[in-house]
């Protein structure tokens, strides 16, 4: 069990590494001179030996594997570079857009988990039923409608024709609950939409397999209610391979985020990356997809473990 | 299988293996009527959009500046946009952007993810680790992120967008044809092929490649879906293929700022989006219960 541990731990720290040298390759592979885009900014103009002295200092003429060790040493400190926009620190930036993105992950993650087990077990209780099929339906609509459209759907409804929703924004929940709860309506349910619709059908393949086992005739025949049943019994083992798939949903979750924030002018880190793509802020950019990937490995690595502790038919070695 | 023995008309003049496939697959086509009818409808937006010319008669660029924002009729279909573009040729021309990227993702991240999933279930210790760390990390970056600062590296056209798009498709191609591997390699016909002295390339590419061609199948189309899906987000933030060149999500984009004037606008390229995903998803799912025995009782 410890080796599992160590080794899971181990393999999720690798993989954060790689993904490192993978952005840092991709942003040093990009065209074009950063000194010139420095430089073009002054009025002054700057000559060769300026440009060189500042390729110089900022380490430019370094080996490639120099260059990312510098970048990589300073990212563990929690330093990404200044922007290349405003020159601020990109960290400072990120953690101020941090919240804004959280907030509606978080609820996002909850509503599509909500929304995907009630359905899937519902579902799962009437195969073929005029229910399952609604339910199929919406699953497979929450899959094939894109996030955008649906976007644009609600707020043609909700604010263009019915006014009782704002456009979006970015409201703190602790300042103004209302109105906060009002704004992230549309953008959570986009995004429960698309987190629901894979776990609304991995509850319900998973839930009929197990609703088939002999321990549920037990229960059934014991004279339990459905509902507990239900509940008590079926959902406890049915919700396991569940647990994975929420694992699996939080790239697509971050992912639909950048459209999701960009649609609603919710200033999260999705919205400034797309921000930082127009002005061709590559630190910004580096660091962005380097948080977003570290959020995606901590949350895999809890759900690895996690399962390790629900599951006790699997044993780790 | 040798038929020596029985004449062609035993078989209606057709060669056994014809016949045969032919009733395999109207037989097919009754038992999973969903994915019959999505794959009719996949091959009629392919025609439609090689034929787009014939399909719609005005050019998805012409513009009229004094038919602007107007709305459907029979002149104009689906209305004409802000530019007086004809709405209904630019939803029929930009299908072919959205074929085109989805199929070459599709292609290029087949070409590069198969022969990688291939080694690494095949040889399997270091080669495997290394390769699946790269594969896991590759996953861990949001897709469309990846896309985005590939794009931002190559400039934006048909070509790039679909390489970008493709990268993100490859952890699915890898990770299928190497746990298919990891199942063929201990079979007795890889073994035997071993035993006769077969150098491993040709194990790998005669006997374990063409094995993995039904589930490869399944993550093409699966992942074609997904392609399409993340190239009208692109184009939806305005970082695809450029305009003028119609993109169902630049239309969208086009259609969020006038949603107060012209909400028509929307419609037609959200549609077609949600259809053409619709169908390559119904063509997955059908193909992965049709090819997995296992699940062909269910």
């Amino acid at each position: 069990m410890v080796s599992y541990i160590a080794r899971t731990v181990s393999q999720s720290v690798l993989v954060v590494v790689i993904v490192s040298m993978l952005v840092f390759l991709i942003m040093r592979a990009l065209p074009g001179d950063p000194i010139a885009a420095l430089t073009s900014e002054s009025v002054a103009g700057y000559d060769e030996s300026q440009k060189d002295a500042l390729r110089e200092s900022l380490g430019l003429n370094d080996p490639l594997a120099v260059q990312y060790l510098d970048w990589a040493g300073n990212a563990v400190t929690g330093d990404f570079g200044t922007s290349a926009r405003n020159k601020l620190p990109v960290t400072d930036e990120i953690q101020r857009r941090i919240p804004a993105t959280l907030q509606l992950a978080v609820l996002s993650i909850l509503g599509g988990i909500l929304l995907g087990v009630t359905f899937g077990t519902i579902a799962a209780l009437k195969p073929n039923s005029p229910v399952d099929m609604v339910v199929t339906l919406l699953a497979m609509s929450g899959i094939v409608v894109p996030s955008f459209v649906l976007a644009m759907a609600l707020i043609w409804t909700f604010t263009v024709n019915l006014g009782w929703l704002p456009v979006g924004g970015y409201v703190p929940i602790w300042e103004d609950p209302v109105l906060a709860l009002k704004s992230l309506a549309m953008p959570v349910g986009v995004l429960s939409m698309s987190t629901a619709a894979p776990i609304m059908r991995h509850t319900r393949s998973s839930l009929l397999e197990v609703l088939k086992q002999d321990y549920i005739r037990t229960a059934r025949s014991k004279g339990l209610a459905t509902f507990t049943v239900v509940t008590r019994h079926a959902l406890r083992n049915g919700l396991l391979p569940v647990v994975t798939v929420v694992g699996l949903r939080i790239a697509g979750l971050l992912e639909g985020s950048v459209i999701v924030e960009s649609v609603f002018s919710i200033p999260g880190l999705g919205r400034l990356a797309v921000g930082a793509i127009g002005t061709r802020d590559y630190p910004m950019l580096q660091g962005i997809v380097v948080v977003f990937a570290v959020i995606t490995v901590i949350v895999n690595l809890v759900v690895d473990l996690v399962y390790v502790r629900l599951d006790p038919t699997i044993k780790y070695s | 299988m040798s038929q020596t023995a029985i004449t062609l008309d035993a078989f209606g003049g057709r060669l056994p293996s014809e016949r045969s496939r032919l009733v395999k697959m109207r037989h097919l086509a009754r038992r999973y009527p969903l994915t019959a009818v999505a794959l009719v409808v996949l091959i009629l937006i392919v025609l439609i959009s090689i034929f787009a010319f014939v399909v719609a008669p005005i050019g998805p660029t012409a513009s009229d500046g004094l038919e602007t924002l107007k709305k459907p009729s029979s002149g104009h279909w689906f209305g004409t946009d802000r530019l007086g573009r004809d709405v209904f040729a630019r939803v029929i021309y930009g299908s072919r952007v959205s074929l085109g990227v989805g199929a070459m993702a599709v292609l290029f991240a087949g070409a590069v993810g198969i022969p990688i999933g291939l080694i690494a279930g095949y040889f399997g210790g270091l080669v495997d680790a290394i390769l699946m760390r790269a594969t896991d990390a590759l996953m861990a970056i949001p897709g469309l992120l990846l896309a985005l600062s590939l794009v931002l590296v190559l400039e934006p056209s048909v070509f790039t967008v679909a390489l970008a798009l493709g990268v993100g498709a490859l952890p699915g191609y890898v990770r299928v044809v190497r746990s298919r591997v990891l199942s063929l390699r201990g079979t007795d016909f890889v073994f035997a092929a071993r035993s006769l002295g077969a150098p491993s390339s040709r194990i790998i590419l005669r006997h374990i490649l063409p094995n993995t061609t039904a589930p490869i199948i399944v993550v093409a189309s699966l992942s074609m879906g997904g392609a399409v899906l993340a190239e009208a987000g692109l184009s939806f933030l305005g970082v695809g293929v450029r305009p003028p060149t119609p993109t169902w999500g630049a239309m969208l984009n086009d259609s969020f700022s006038l949603i107060y004037i012209a909400p028509w606008l929307m419609l037609p390229p959200g549609i077609a989006i949600a259809i053409l995903i619709l169908a390559l998803n119904l063509v997955g799912d059908g193909l992965r219960d049709i090819l997995d025995p296992r699940r062909r009782g269910l």
